[in-house]
C-alpha cells in the first residue's frame, strides 16, 4: 500500500467514524425531541369555595387537563386524581356508599383512596390541597396545552 | 454463511445487485471534485434534512390559527431540541434555495443546459419554483405578525396576475380574507402537494441527469490531464463530507442564532417593516419600482425566460452565430445576476 492509498483509506475511515457519530447523535436528538414533554412543576390552582363542599360531598373538576375529585372527608378537604390507577378509566364518587367506584372493572376505593375491591395495583393518586380563607386550591402538574383551555 | 444469506436474499428479492451497481457507478468528470460543481447535490442533502425535520415538526405543530403560533413557540422554547429541529428546517431551506441559485448559475455559465439537456434545465427551474413555493407556504405557517402580513401581501401579489389572478388569490386564501381556511390550505400545500410535486420533478430531473450523463467540459479536463473518476465511492464520499459540514454548520449557527419568532399575528395592526424571505427580496424590490401590473407581468416574463432559456439560447445562436451568441449569453447572464443581486441587497438594507 503506497502513501496515497493509505491516506485515502484513512480519510474514508475518519469520515465513517464522524458519520457514525453524527448518526448516533441524530438518533438521540430525535428520540429526545419526540418523547412527550412533561414539566414537573405544579401550579396552585383555584377549585372552589370550601363552604360549597359539604361534609361527605365530592366535586369533580378538570384543572389544566388533570381530572380531579375533591372530597370533604370529615371536614378535611382532599383531592384525588379521578383517573383509576388500574387502566385509566374515570372513577365516580358514590355518596351513598361513601366509596369511589370505577365502572370499567368494578373497582372500589374507600374515602382515603385505598383499594377495597377490584384489580387496581395501588391506591388513588392524590394532589396537595391548600385552603386560604374560604378558597380551596389544588396543586396540579402544569400541562402546556390544557393550560390554554382553562 | 455469508454466501448462504446472499442466496437466501437473492431468491426473495429479485434485484440484480451487479446491474444496480453498474447503473449507480457512473463515471464522473474530474472537475466535479471542485465544490463549485457539487452544488447539484447540496439541494438534495438539504431536501433530505427538510423532510426529516419537517416530519418531526409535524409531531408538535398544530395547523389551527388560534394555537399555531403557540405550537411553534412551544417547539422553539419547551420541546427538547425543538430549537435545533426548527433551526435546521429553517436553515436548510435557506441553503437549499441558495445552492439551487448557485447551481443554476454554474449550469448557465458552463452551458450545461444546451442540447440534449434542455429538459433537465426546465425541470430544474420548476424545482426552484416549487422550492420557493415551499418557502413561502412554510413561512406563513408560523402565524406571527410578519408571516401573517407576508401572506396578505404575497396572496395579493399572486392575485394581481392578469386574467387568473383573482382565482389564484381566492384559491390560496380559501376565501376573501386570511382565515383558518388559508392556514389549512397552506398547510396542505406545504406538507403534501408541494413536497410530492418536488419529489416527482426531482426524480424526472435526476433521470435526465443520469440518462445524459454529467456535462463533460473537455477544456477543463484536458488541463488536469485526467478524465473521469467513479461516482461510487469517490463522489458519494464528497457528498457525505458536504453533508457533515452542513449539519455541523446548521447546529452551530442555530445554537448561537436560533430561529426567531415575532409577536402573535394581529389582523388589525400592520407592522412597520414587512419583508418576505431573502430569496423574494429581488422581486419584492422590483414590484416597488414599477407599477403593480408591470411588476407582475415583468416577473412572470423573467420567470418564463428563465424556464425557456435553452430554446431562447438556441434561437440566439441561429440568429447571431456561435461567437456573438456566446458573448450575448454571457452579458445577459451577468446583467441578470447583477440586477437581481442589486435588488436583493437594496431591499435588504432598506
Amino acid at each position: 500500500m503506497n502513501r496515497r492509498n493509505f491516506l485515502e483509506k484513512l480519510l474514508i475511515f475518519a469520515l465513517g467514524i464522524v458519520s457514525a457519530g453524527v448518526f448516533a447523535e441524530a438518533i438521540v436528538v430525535i428520540y429526545r425531541f419526540l418523547m412527550p414533554f412533561q414539566k414537573r412543576k405544579t401550579l396552585k390552582t383555584f377549585v372552589c369555595f370550601s363552604n360549597n363542599l359539604l361534609r361527605g360531598q365530592a366535586k369533580e373538576a378538570s384543572l389544566r387537563g388533570n381530572k380531579i375529585i375533591l372530597l370533604n372527608n370529615e371536614d378535611k378537604i382532599v383531592a384525588f386524581s379521578a383517573t383509576c390507577p388500574h387502566l385509566g378509566c374515570s372513577v365516580i364518587w358514590d355518596r351513598k356508599g361513601q366509596t369511589f367506584l370505577c365502572p370499567c372493572h368494578m373497582a372500589a376505593f374507600d374515602k382515603n383512596g385505598q383499594v377495597l375491591t377490584g384489580p387496581p395495583p395501588r391506591p388513588m393518586d392524590q394532589y396537595r390541597v391548600l385552603i386560604e380563607g374560604n378558597s380551596v386550591f389544588v396543586f396540579v402538574p402544569e400541562n402546556y396545552w390544557a393550560q390554554r383551555e382553562v | 454463511m455469508k454466501q448462504k444469506a446472499k442466496i437466501w436474499l437473492q431468491d426473495r428479492v429479485k434485484i440484480d445487485v451487479e446491474k444496480v451497481k453498474d447503473s449507480i457507478n457512473e463515471q464522473v468528470p474530474d472537475y466535479l471534485k471542485g465544490l463549485w460543481f457539487c452544488l447539484g447535490g447540496t439541494p438534495l442533502i438539504c431536501l433530505i434534512l427538510q423532510f426529516v425535520t419537517g416530519i418531526l415538526l409535524m409531531f408538535y405543530y398544530i395547523p389551527y390559527q388560534e394555537v399555531a403560533y403557540q405550537s411553534v413557540k412551544f417547539i422553539s422554547s419547551d420541546v427538547r431540541f425543538g430549537w435545533l429541529i426548527r433551526g435546521i428546517h429553517h436553515s436548510s431551506a435557506q441553503v437549499m434555495i441558495a445552492s439551487m441559485f448557485l447551481h443554476m448559475v454554474r449550469v448557465y455559465f458552463t452551458e450545461s443546459y444546451r442540447k440534449p439537456r434542455e429538459i433537465t434545465w426546465m425541470v430544474g427551474v420548476v424545482l426552484l419554483g416549487i422550492s420557493m413555493g415551499l418557502g413561502f407556504t412554510g413561512y406563513s405557517l408560523i402565524c406571527d405578525q410578519v408571516s401573517y402580513w407576508a401572506t396578505v401581501v404575497g396572496t395579493n401579489i399572486a392575485g394581481a396576475t392578469p386574467v387568473i389572478g383573482n382565482h389564484i388569490r381566492l384559491f390560496m386564501r380559501g376565501g376573501e380574507d386570511i382565515t383558518q381556511s388559508t392556514l389549512t390550505r397552506f398547510f396542505v400545500l406545504h406538507i403534501v402537494i408541494l413536497p410530492t410535486s418536488l419529489i416527482v420533478m426531482l426524480v424526472v430531473h435526476l433521470f435526465f441527469v443520469r440518462s445524459h450523463g454529467i456535462h463533460y467540459e473537455e477544456k477543463d479536463c484536458s488541463k488536469k490531464g485526467e478524465g473521469f473518476y467513479p461516482f461510487f465511492p469517490e463522489h458519494v464520499l464528497n457528498e457525505i463530507g458536504i453533508f457533515l459540514v452542513l449539519i455541523a454548520s446548521f447546529t452551530i449557527f442555530n445554537y448561537f442564532f436560533p430561529p426567531s419568532l415575532g409577536e402573535p399575528f394581529n389582523p388589525n395592526v400592520t407592522p412597520e417593516h414587512i419583508k418576505p424571505e431573502w430569496y423574494f427580496f429581488g422581486v419584492f424590490r422590483f414590484l416597488k419600482l414599477v407599477s403593480y401590473q408591470a411588476g407582475i407581468l415583468g416577473s412572470l416574463f423573467i420567470g418564463m425566460c428563465l424556464f425557456a432559456w435553452p430554446i431562447i439560447d438556441s434561437l440566439l445562436e441561429k440568429l447571431m452565430g456561435c461567437k456573438a451568441s456566446k458573448s450575448t449569453r454571457y452579458i445577459i447572464g451577468m446583467a441578470f445576476i447583477v440586477a437581481w443581486a442589486t435588488f436583493t441587497a437594496w431591499e435588504a438594507v432598506t
